[in-house]
C-alpha cells in the first residue's frame, strides 16, 4: 500500500521552512492591514527553530515523536496566536500516530483530523470566523472524502491543496471574529487572513514534498 | 496564600503590572511576570514555556492566579497549564479579570490569606472601582449568588434575653464577615438566609432558647467555629444590664390606670420633667409612584446618596463614641449595615432598572416593605427596630431629593413633642436644652429610646394621637417611670406634686451615688482605690455614678479616631476638661495617645511594619511626631491648671524615651510661659508598665517619675511573646501566668522600695477572683471598667488582707498557669 515515508515528513518540514521565509514578508504584509504584522515573523522563526533540530527529528523512532517535537518546538518560538494553534496542531496530530513510521491516507487524515480538533478547542473558533480553520476545516472534509473514495495520496493532496486555495481565498470577505483582526470589525472584511494563507503553504508544502 | 502570575505580550508591562500588585500587597504575596519573548528583534509576544516556569516559580498550595492580556497570551497560558505536573495543574486558575485592575484586586485580597475563589471574585469585581468613578456604567447583572444549603453544619443556641435583635444581629453579621468562609443561617426550620447580609439575619426573629443553624462551606471553618461558640458564650455580647432595665421597663408598663384626662403612654426613659412643650410634628413621609426612563442617572443619584449617607453616618457614630461611649455608638452599626447592605442595595436597583421608578420610589418601596416587615415580628424588640428603618429610609431620601430634614433647634430648655425619633436626631439635639421627650411612636427599646434613657431624659412613647393637644408653650409634666403626661391647665395640683417628686428623685440619687463612693476597706481595715478605665467624658460620668475613685487610665486615642486630621489642642482641651468635670474633682491619670499595633489611623501615617506590636507604637511614635504629641501636652498642661490630673506615657521601654518626653514638656512648659497660660508646675508623670525591658532599669526610671501603672495586658503579650489575639496559644495566655506573676512582684517590690506609686490597669484587676492575689502582692491601686468598680470593691470589703497573704505567700512559686487558677479558684 501507498504510503508517506518519515523521510518525507521531514522534507514537509524543511518546506514549509522554505515557503515561511520565503513568504515573511507577505505574510508579515497580510498581518499588518488586520493583525500587528508580526505573522511572517513568527511563522520564520518558529520554522527556523524546528530547521534546526531537523538532524534530532530526523533520528525520530517514529511519526508521533517526530511531530510532537516538531509541535512543542513551534510553541516554544512563535510567540504569537499561530504558535500555541499550529503546536497543538502538531501534538494533537501526533497522538494519533504511535509507532508509525509510515503514514497511509488514513493515518493522514486522522492526523489532521485530530489537529485540526485541537486548534478548534485551543481558539475556541470555528469556520467563518476568517482564520486558519478556513483552510483547514476543508483540507480535513476533503481528506475524509478521499479516503472514502480510496484516492491515491497524491490525488487527495491535489484535492487538498486545491480546497486549500479556496478556503483561503473566501477568507477575503470575512469578517473577522476571532483573533487580533476581530478587533477591526467590520474593517477586517477585503482582507486575506495571514494565518489561513500560512495554512495554505503547510498544505501546499506537504504535497510537493510527495510528490 | 494565592500567589498570581501576570502574562503579557509586553516584558515591560507584565513587569510593571507585578510591580503595582506587589506594592499594593506588600510583597506578601508572590507575584510572577511572564511577558515578552526572548528575541531581540521582536520582543512582543507570549511564550506557553515562559508561563510555565512563571507558574512553578511561584506555585501555592492555595492555588494560582493566572491573569493573561489579550489573544495568544490566553491560548499559550492554557496550553502551560496543561504541560504542568497533574497535581500544580489542579491548583491553577485563568482568570478574565482586566490585567492590571484585576492584578491589584486580586493581590490585595491574597494578602490576606483568602482562598483562591475569593481572590478570583475579587479579581473579576477589579472594574467596579473604576465604573462608580467615571460613569455610566452598565449596571452589574451579576447572578445572585444563590443560598448555600449544604456545607458543614454549626449551631448554638440563642442565649441573650432579647434574642437576636439588632445588635447582636450586627455582632454576628460582622463576625461573619471577618473569615473567609461563605455561610448561611436559619432557625426553626425556616428557609436558609446569608449570614453577612443584615437584613435577613435581622428578620430571622430568633429569640432566647431558639436554635440557630449555620451552613459553612470556607477554609476558616475552624475560626468561624470557635468565634460563634465565644459569641454564644458572651450572651450574644448583650450585657445582663441590658436585661435589667428591660424589666424595669416592663414593670412600668402595669401601670395603665386611665387617670381622666391625663395622657398615659409607655415610659420609655425614668425620671420626672417638667417645662414648656415644644412640639415638632411633621406628616410621615410618602413616596408616589414615578417612572424615570433614564436609569443609569438615578443608580448614581441613589449610589451618591447612599455613600452621603454613609459618611453622615460614620460621622455621628465618631461623635457618639467620642461623647457617649462605645454602647451607644454601636446603634449607629445597625444603620450602617442597612446602607451597606447588598441584597437590598441589589433589590433597590433591580427595581430601577427593571420597573424603571425613580431612585426615591425604589427605595421607598424595598425600605417601607423591610419597615412592615419589622413591624409584623412578633418579637417586641425587633419590632421596635421599625423606627431606625425609618430614620435611615427618610435620611436618603431626602439626600436623593436634595431636600432638609426636619431639623430639630431648641431655644430654651424644653419638652420635645414628636411623631418620632431616630437616634441620630436624639444625638443631634442639645442635650441641655432638653428636659423630656414624648413622641407619638417608638417602643422601649427603640434606639432612641435607649439613646434618652443614657443620657439620663425622662420619656415617654406610644402615645399615638393622645399627645395632640398638646400645643406650643403648654406647660406639661413627664411622669417617665409611670409613662403619664400631665398638662398644667388640667391638672395644676399634679404638677406641683411632680415638682415635689422631683425634688425627692434629686435626693435620691444623691444618696446612692454617695453610697457606691464608700471607699473600699478591706475588713482588716486596709484602704484601697479602686480607678476607672475610661475613653469618653460619657464613660467619666458613668464611673463616677458607679463610684470610681478617680480616673487611673484615659484612653485618649479615641480622641484621634474616625476622622481625617488630628484633634486640636483646643478641642482636647474642651474634652479633658468635661471628662474632669465629671469626675468632680477626683483625681484623672490621662493616657497620652497610644497608637500604632493594632490601632490603626490613617492620616497619622504609621508605617506598615513587618511587626506592628513591635514598632511604632505608643511614645515611640509620639517621640518621632512632636507636633502631635505637643499638642496633646498642651492641652494636658493647660487642663493641670484647674484639675488634678496626672500624665501618663504608654509603651516606655527604655530611660531615654522618658528623658525625650520630658525635655518635650519642658519645651511645652517654655512655650505656655512664654504665652503667659497657666498651667500646673506639680502634675505628675508616669509610664505604663508594659514593656518588659522596664522591669530591669526600674530603680533608674524611677528618679525621673512620679508613678508607674502596670497595663497587664500588653505586658503579659510581650512577656511571654504571645499574641493576645492568637486563638492557638490562648491557652495560655493569661496575666496569672506565673512569670507574669513573678514580673508583677518584682516590679511592685521595686516600686515600693523606691517609693514611687504603682497602681494596675487591666483585664486582671477586673476580675474580683484575682482581687485577693492582687492583694497579696502588694497592690492598693486598681484601675477597671465602671461598671465593674462595685463588685470589685463588694470583694475588698469582704477580704482580710493579712489573710491573703498567707494564702497566697507560695503563689509566685507556682510552676504552672493551671496551679494559679487552682489556688484563686478559677
Ligand atoms: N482564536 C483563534 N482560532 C483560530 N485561529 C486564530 C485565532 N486567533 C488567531 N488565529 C489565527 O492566527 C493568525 C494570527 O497569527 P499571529 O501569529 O499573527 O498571532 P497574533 O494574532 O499576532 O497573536 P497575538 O494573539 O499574540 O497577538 C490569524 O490570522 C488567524 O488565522
Ligand atoms: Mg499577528
Amino acid at each position: 500500500m501507498e504510503t508517506i515515508k518519515l523521510s518525507q515528513l521531514i522534507t514537509w518540514l524543511e518546506k514549509i521552512a522554505a515557503y515561511m521565509q520565503e513568504n515573511k514578508t507577505y505574510l508579515t504584509e497580510l498581518d499588518s492591514a488586520i493583525g500587528d504584522a508580526d505573522h511572517g515573523f513568527n511563522m520564520e522563526r518558529g520554522f527556523q527553530k524546528v530547521i534546526g533540530k531537523i538532524e534530532e527529528l530526523k533520528q525520530s523512532k517514529d511519526a508521533s515523536v517526530l511531530l510532537k517535537n516538531t509541535g512543542m518546538t513551534l510553541i516554544s518560538s512563535i510567540g504569537g496566536a499561530s504558535g500555541p494553534l499550529y503546536g497543538t496542531f502538531f501534538l494533537q496530530a501526533s497522538m494519533v500516530l504511535k509507532d508509525k513510521n509510515e503514514l497511509t491516507l488514513e493515518d493522514l487524515k486522522s492526523s489532521f483530523e485530530n489537529g485540526l480538533k485541537g486548534i478548534k478547542s485551543r481558539g475556541r473558533a470555528t469556520t467563518g470566523e476568517k482564520t486558519m480553520i478556513d483552510v483547514l476545516e476543508p483540507v480535513v472534509t476533503t481528506l475524509i472524502t478521499a479516503v472514502e473514495q480510496n484516492l491515491t495520496i497524491s490525488d487527495a493532496l491535489t484535492n487538498m491543496l486545491a480546497a486549500a486555495e479556496k478556503g483561503m481565498k473566501s477568507t477575503i470577505d470575512m469578517l473577522a471574529t476571532k483573533g487580533r483582526a476581530s478587533y477591526l470589525g467590520e474593517r477586517s472584511v477585503g482582507h486575506q487572513d495571514p494565518g489561513a494563507t500560512s495554512s495554505y503553504f503547510i498544505v501546499k508544502a506537504l504535497k510537493e514534498s510527495i510528490n | 496564600m494565592v500567589s498570581i502570575v501576570i502574562v503579557s505580550h509586553s516584558k515591560k508591562l507584565a513587569e510593571g503590572v507585578k510591580e503595582l500588585a506587589e506594592q499594593m500587597s506588600q510583597n506578601k504575596v508572590k507575584i510572577a511576570a511572564a511577558g515578552g519573548l526572548d528575541d531581540e528583534s521582536s520582543p512582543i509576544g507570549t511564550d506557553a514555556f515562559k508561563i510555565m516556569e512563571a507558574i512553578e516559580l511561584v506555585d501555592s498550595e492555595d492555588g494560582i492566579l493566572v491573569l493573561m492580556d489579550i489573544g495568544s497570551a490566553v491560548m499559550n497560558a492554557e496550553l502551560a497549564t496543561e504541560m504542568l505536573p497533574e497535581e500544580i495543574m489542579k491548583r491553577v486558575l485563568l482568570c478574565e479579570a482586566p490585567l492590571v485592575e484585576g492584578a491589584i484586586a486580586a493581590a490585595a485580597q491574597s494578602m490576606v490569606g483568602a482562598n483562591l475563589e475569593a481572590v478570583v471574585k475579587e479579581a473579576r469585581r477589579g472594574l467596579q472601582g473604576k465604573q462608580s468613578l467615571i460613569g455610566p456604567q452598565e449596571v452589574e447583572t451579576e447572578l445572585e449568588t444563590p443560598i448555600l444549603t449544604n456545607g458543614k453544619e454549626i449551631s448554638i443556641t440563642v442565649p441573650n434575653k432579647l434574642g437576636l435583635h439588632a445588635r447582636p444581629a450586627v455582632r454576628l453579621v460582622e463576625i461573619t464577615n471577618k473569615f473567609n468562609n461563605e455561610v448561611s443561617v436559619s432557625v426553626n426550620n425556616k428557609p436558609f438566609v446569608s449570614a453577612t447580609s443584615i437584613s435577613q439575619v435581622g428578620t430571622l426573629g430568633a429569640k432566647k432558647g431558639d436554635i440557630l443553624v449555620f451552613k459553612v462551606k470556607g477554609d476558616e471553618f475552624l475560626e468561624f467555629e470557635k468565634a460563634l461558640k465565644q459569641f454564644e458564650f458572651d450572651n450574644f455580647g448583650d450585657t445582663k444590664e441590658d436585661v435589667f432595665k428591660k424589666e424595669e421597663t416592663k414593670k412600668t408598663l402595669k401601670v395603665s390606670a386611665s387617670n381622666d384626662d391625663c395622657i398615659q403612654g409607655i415610659s420609655a426613659s425614668k425620671g420626672v420633667a417638667i417645662g414648656k412643650a415644644k412640639v415638632f410634628l411633621n406628616t410621615s413621609i410618602s413616596v408616589d409612584e414615578e417612572i424615570v426612563e433614564n436609569s443609569l442617572d438615578e443608580i448614581s443619584k441613589f449610589q451618591k446618596a447612599i455613600k452621603n449617607i454613609i459618611s453622615e453616618t460614620e460621622a455621628i457614630k465618631e461623635k457618639t463614641l467620642r461623647l457617649h461611649g462605645k454602647e451607644n455608638a454601636e446603634i449607629f452599626n445597625f444603620h450602617l449595615l442597612l446602607l451597606n447592605d447588598n441584597e437590598k442595595l441589589k433589590e433597590v436597583e433591580k427595581l430601577i432598572t427593571e420597573n424603571h421608578f425613580s431612585a426615591s420610589y425604589a427605595w421607598f418601596k424595598v425600605f417601607t416593605n423591610l419597615e412592615d416587615m419589622y413591624k409584623n415580628m412578633s418579637d417586641q424588640y425587633l419590632r421596635e427596630r421599625a423606627s431606625d428603618i425609618v430614620e435611615i429610609r427618610n435620611k436618603v431620601i431626602a439626600e436623593i431629593s436634595g431636600s432638609q430634614e426636619m431639623e430639630i433647634t431648641l431655644s430654651e430648655p424644653s419638652i420635645l413633642v414628636v411623631n418620632e425619633i431616630g437616634p441620630a436626631q436624639t444625638l443631634s439635639l442639645d442635650i441641655d436644652n432638653v428636659l423630656g421627650i414624648i413622641s407619638q411612636k417608638g417602643g422601649e427599646t427603640s434606639h432612641a429610646t435607649i439613646l434618652a434613657r443614657s443620657l439620663g431624659i425622662p420619656s415617654i412613647t406610644g402615645l399615638e394621637n393622645r399627645i395632640d393637644g398638646i400645643s406650643n408653650g403648654d406647660i406639661i409634666g413627664v411622669d417617665g417611670t409611670n409613662g403619664i403626661i400631665y398638662l398644667e391647665k388640667n391638672h395644676p395640683e399634679k404638677i406641683k406634686a411632680l415638682r415635689e417628686e422631683k425634688k425627692v428623685e434629686e435626693d435620691l440619687f444623691k444618696e446612692s451615688l454617695s453610697k457606691a463612693k464608700l471607699p473600699a476597706l478591706s475588713s482588716d481595715g486596709i484602704e484601697f482605690q479602686i480607678l476607672a478605665n475610661i475613653s469618653s467624658p460619657k464613660e467619666a460620668e458613668k464611673a463616677f455614678a458607679n463610684g470610681a475613685d478617680g480616673i487611673g487610665l484615659y484612653r485618649t486615642e479615641f480622641l484621634y479616631m474616625n476622622r481625617e486630621i488630628p484633634p486640636k489642642e483646643d478641642e482636647q482641651y474642651e474634652i479633658y476638661k468635661q471628662v474632669c468635670e465629671n469626675m468632680q474633682g477626683l483625681p484623672i491619670t490621662i493616657r497620652t495617645l497610644d497608637v500604632g499595633g493594632d490601632k490603626p489611623i490613617p492620616y497619622l501615617g504609621i508605617p506598615e511594619e513587618t511587626n506592628p506590636f513591635l514598632g511604632l507604637r505608643g511614645i515611640r511614635y509620639c517621640l518621632k511626631n512632636k507636633v502631635i504629641f505637643k499638642a496633646q501636652l498642651r492641652a494636658l498642661y493647660r487642663i493641670s491648671a484647674d484639675y488634678n490630673i496626672r500624665v501618663m506615657f504608654p509603651m516606655v521601654g527604655m530611660l531615654e524615651e522618658v528623658i525625650e518626653a520630658k525635655e518635650i514638656l519642658a519645651e511645652v512648659r517654655k512655650e505656655l510661659d512664654a504665652e503667659h497660660i497657666a498651667y500646673s508646675k506639680e502634675m505628675k508623670i508616669g509610664i505604663m508598665v508594659e514593656v518588659p525591658s522596664v522591669i530591669f532599669i526600674l530603680p533608674q526610671l524611677a528618679k525621673h517619675l512620679d508613678f508607674l501603672s502596670i497595663g497587664t495586658n500588653d505586658l503579659t503579650q510581650y512577656l511571654l511573646a504571645m499574641d493576645r489575639e492568637s486563638t492557638f496559644l490562648s491557652k495560655h495566655y493569661s496575666a496569672l501566668h506565673p512569670a507574669v506573676l513573678n514580673a508583677l512582684l518584682k516590679i511592685i517590690a521595686t516600686a515600693n522600695k523606691e517609693q514611687i506609686d504603682v497602681s494596675l490597669c487591666g483585664e486582671l484587676a477586673s476580675n474580683p477572683k484575682a482581687t485577693a492575689l492582687l492583694s497579696a502582692l502588694g497592690l492598693r491601686k486598681f484601675s477597671v471598667s465602671g461598671p465593674v468598680i462595685p463588685r470589685v470593691k463588694e470583694a475588698i470589703r469582704v477580704m482580710d488582707v493579712s489573710n491573703n497573704n498567707k494564702i497566697f505567700k507560695d503563689i509566685i512559686a507556682c510552676n504552672t498557669l493551671n496551679e494559679v487558677e487552682k489556688m484563686i479558684h478559677i
